[in-house]
């Protein structure tokens, strides 16, 4: 059996930067995602994951799911300014030298936070995970039907939102 | 509202789902690799009683250091006050020939009393014993403070 330090450190290599994303793009929040990322691996070192886990990005990111959705909604509960947060310019995407394309994933960005969270968590997935709807559906606990809908309502959308600024660095 | 056409996984993406999947993600802070792991470090090494020490100091700082203040006062004011012992005390005593006289009258009284003795027969070994004043005695049964074992 691996040690455990270095089994969380490989955690942590292989899968961070899906895990981070995701929780940057659910809660709109850099600072929650900080902060998601570290409970996630807090709760790792308290309680190492099942050895039946087969696939271990998909336990993690189911994990930090509903994480991030219990952040959510106490957030909104605290406060009413989730719209405002939703609005945050975020530093989802990696940097680019082009000007034209570094504000096409701005607006990309922007346009995300604008999706509800249901349809915005399937959009991530599908697209930056590349899971299938049938893996989206178990991870979200939604039947596969929903996760499909969910992806293709949201990604109209920003194929809608986005067209002008597509078309014009094209 | 009409929904959309719902997806398959068998469907093949289109070139604007394509294009937006090929963007990459940003990294995570790089500070944040060593955040995660440093909290394992506490379960990991189970040292529970080093963080109620340091927590208990985190939140009572300021009582600490009083206490820790009061108690370093107390110490020193201990180590240097002298000290002096009942014999050396005793040593020091100066008896003058007053206070011993006195002390006699009343060692002569309290055995009168107690023996229940008639002071004009009693024998006054001492010649500076001042007179017994019989005046201010009982001429019957004097009282006594103390139980004995005669019979009268």
């Amino acid at each position: 059996m691996a040690d455990a330090p270095d089994l969380l450190e490989s955690l942590y290599d292989a899968h961070a930067g899906a895990l981070f994303a995701y929780a940057l793009n659910l809660t709109r929040s850099e600072a929650d995602a900080r902060d998601l990322l570290q409970d996630q691996f807090h709760r790792l070192a308290r309680q190492p994951m099942p050895e039946a886990v087969r696939d271990a990005r998909g336990w993690l990111l189911r994990s930090i799911h509903h994480l991030a959705i219990d952040r959510i909604r106490r957030r909104a509960t605290r406060d009413r300014v989730a719209d405002q947060w939703s609005k945050e310019p975020l530093e989802l995407f990696a940097t680019h030298a082009d000007p034209d394309e570094t504000a096409f994933r701005q607006g990309l960005a922007e346009a995300l936070g604008e999706l509800p969270e249901d349809q915005r968590s399937v959009v991530h997935l599908k697209l930056w995970e590349g899971l299938t709807f049938e893996a989206i559906a178990r991870l979200l606990d939604i039947p596969p039907n929903t996760a499909a809908s969910r992806y293709r309502y949201g990604i109209d959308k920003l194929r809608a939102r986005l067209r002008p600024l597509y078309e014009e660095i094209r | 509202m009409i929904p959309p056409d719902s997806r398959s996984d068998s469907d093949i993406p289109d070139a604007w789902e394509t294009r937006l999947s090929r963007i990459p993600l940003a990294p995570p802070p790089p500070d944040l690799r060593a955040a995660c792991l440093r909290t394992r470090e506490p379960h990991r090494t189970n040292d529970g009683g080093l963080d109620f020490w340091r927590s208990l100091w985190l939140a009572h700082r300021w009582a600490i250091r009083g206490l820790a203040a009061a108690w370093t006062l107390i110490t020193a004011l201990y180590l240097t006050t002298p000290e002096i012992s009942v014999s050396v005390a005793g040593s020091r005593t100066v008896w003058t020939e007053e206070t011993l006289q006195f002390v006699a009258r009343q060692r002569t009284e309290l055995m009168a009393t107690g023996l229940d003795w008639d002071l004009e027969r009693a024998p006054v070994s001492d010649d500076s014993a001042p007179p017994a004043k019989t005046s201010e005695r009982p001429k019957t049964d004097p009282p006594t403070a103390f139980p004995t074992n005669r019979m009268s």
